[in-house]
């Protein structure tokens, strides 16, 4: 195998790794308050804005993260309770609409404040890198990111499986009136599983943000990305998610280096589309 | 003896019909109350809306001295009134023991988790080997075991238990009776919602029969005749 190959099939699979995190949030809602989170790109964009911000003081983008988080948690946490909870139960139609203006509102409100410029969120780390042989190399931001990727979803799984509140909101995608019968209260449930969505959208839009620059409307992009992860790892599964944003990672950049870069994006819409028409419930759904 | 709950003439609706009529009853406490009647008599309805899930268009619910009426499900419980639905409604998706874990998720009952988690696995043993089985591949009995050990780990102090016997060989459902006099006589109120006359006069000190909505005989399980329940039930 040649040297580019395997340097695209590296760069894929860490891109991969982050991409998991992008899908991590919507598959969580999708999965448990059912709600199609159209304005999920658009939160991992304010997340990045919210840490440019931040970065007037801090000068690193990793460390804004201790503010942007507890941030991106409690805007979520307070949007579904105060609108999107308002909504439950009438079908599937109002929520829809509900994030599709949050998407539209976001976006104008991060044009009207900080212009259409693109930004990044800078960091010494974009330009080292490891080399692995003569002409294979890693860069050490991707590979961050890729293993930041990958722990909150580890993370996540843990908490979704060994605590209260965890089991809780599994419970209540399960059953929503057996988990009130044992005591749940699913509006406050729903508020902190939106919460935690919003957390792991902040965590993967500060890295999106430091390894590409990013304007207030690139949000829907990161949808779609998102969106093909949740098809590809069938909806609600934590490890699915992993697995999918991996294999989109891959196939995007390596489809990119055979048939040409300016076809990678293409090659990921691609991807969906075969796998809504072929395998609509994800590859790892029974 | 002294009164538990009390449920004052309650109307429930489901959109424009209704489907329980000015219904009323009391349990006192340490008692075994039946309620019987026949496929959509409104026994589930009555018992969502005392757990809260189905909203009370009038009337009262009183537990303990207390307006419990339009409270949120997930404070009835807390304040010790359980409901083992109709079906079981288990977590499916769940293992057997994170079935069991949730019943304990109230902070007050968190506290002797571990402890009650062993009662119910004293109680129904065959849990105990299926703990790390998910609850939905369970069979039926032992999906029921789930349901009641689950409302167990909450430490309630009225249980209502819907139909429990539904779909059940009559040696399981002989195994879980008995399990349930047991829980009476540590003290525990219980409701038992019932299709079978006989079984539950048998099974109960008072009875309720229900038909088309309403409340139509009241007695004392044991001064009911069999005759009397069965044209109160089909309405004859
Ligand atoms: N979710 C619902 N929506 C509309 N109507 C309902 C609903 N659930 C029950 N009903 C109706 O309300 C009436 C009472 O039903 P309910 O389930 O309370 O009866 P039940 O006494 O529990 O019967 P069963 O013994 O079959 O469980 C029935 O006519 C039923 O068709
Ligand atoms: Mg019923």
């Amino acid at each position: 195998m040649d040297a580019a190959l395997i340097q695209s099939i590296i760069q894929g699979l860490l891109m991969g790794g982050l991409y998991a995190a992008v899908g991590l949030g919507m598959s969580m809602i999708f999965g448990i308050v059912r709600i199609t989170n159209l304005a999920h790109g658009d939160f991992l964009i304010l997340a990045c804005y919210i840490s440019l911000i931040f970065m007037g003081v801090i000068n690193n983008p990793i460390v804004t993260l201790v503010f942007v988080v507890p941030i991106m948690f409690f805007i979520g946490f307070s949007m579904q309770r105060s609108l999107l909870n308002r909504v439950i139960g009438r079908g599937d139609e109002p929520p829809l609409l509900i994030t599709f203006g949050l998407s539209i509102i976001v976006q104008n409100l991060l044009l009207y404040f900080f212009t259409a410029d693109a930004q990044r969120l800078h960091s010494n780390l974009l330009l080292e890198s490891i080399s692995l042989g003569e002409r294979v190399r890693i860069p050490v931001l991707w590979l961050i990111s890729c293993i930041v990727g990958v722990a909150i979803i580890l993370v996540l799984g843990l908490y979704m499986k060994n605590t209260y509140m965890g089991r809780a909101i599994r419970a209540t995608s399960d059953d929503t009136e057996a988990a009130q019968l044992v005591g749940v209260n699913i509006k406050s449930a729903y508020g902190i599983a939106m919460g935690i969505a919003m957390m792991t959208a902040a965590v993967s839009g500060v890295f999106i943000g430091m390894v590409f620059t990013f304007y207030p409307s690139t949000g829907p992009s990161y949808l779609i990305i998102a969106f093909a992860v949740v098809v590809i790892g069938g909806i609600g599964s934590i490890y699915g998610t992993l697995a999918a944003g991996l294999i989109f990672g891959l196939a995007q950049v390596v489809g990119g280096y055979i048939v040409g870069p300016q076809y990678q994006q293409l090659i990921g819409y691609v991807i969906l589309l075969i796998m809504l028409v072929l395998r609509p419930q994800g590859l790892f759904q029974r | 003896m002294s009164e538990i709950l009390r449920v004052e003439g309650i109307d429930v609706f489901y959109d424009d019909f209704q489907a329980v009529q000015q219904a009323s009853f009391t349990v006192n406490k340490g008692e075994i109350v039946s309620l019987i009647g026949t496929n959509g008599a409104g026994k589930t309805t009555l018992m969502r809306a005392i757990g809260g899930v189905l909203p009370i268009s009038a009337g009262k619910v009183w537990y303990d001295g207390q307006d419990i009426t339009g409270m949120m499900p997930h404070k009835i419980v807390d304040l010790g009134v359980s409901y083992v639905p109709e079906g079981r409604h288990l977590f499916n998706r769940m293992s057997v023991k994170d079935n069991l874990i949730m019943g304990s998720y109230m902070p007050r009952a968190r506290k002797n988790a571990k402890a009650n988690l062993e009662k119910v696995y004293e109680l129904f043993p065959i849990l105990k080997e299926k703990a790390e089985q998910a609850a939905g591949a369970l069979s039926g009995g032992q999906q029921q075991m789930v349901a009641i050990g689950r409302a167990l780990m909450g430490e309630p102090r009225v249980v209502c238990f819907d139909e429990i016997a539904l779909g059940l060989a009559p040696t399981i459902i002989k195994d879980i009776y008995a399990r349930v006099r047991e829980l009476n006589a540590e003290g525990m109120t219980l409701i038992l919602v019932e299709q079978d006359v006989r079984r539950s006069l048998k099974q109960s000190q008072r009875a309720y029969v229900m038909l088309k909505g309403k409340v139509v005989l009241e007695g004392d399980s044991r001064s009911l005749t069999e005759e009397e329940v069965s044209k109160a039930y089909f309405g004859m």
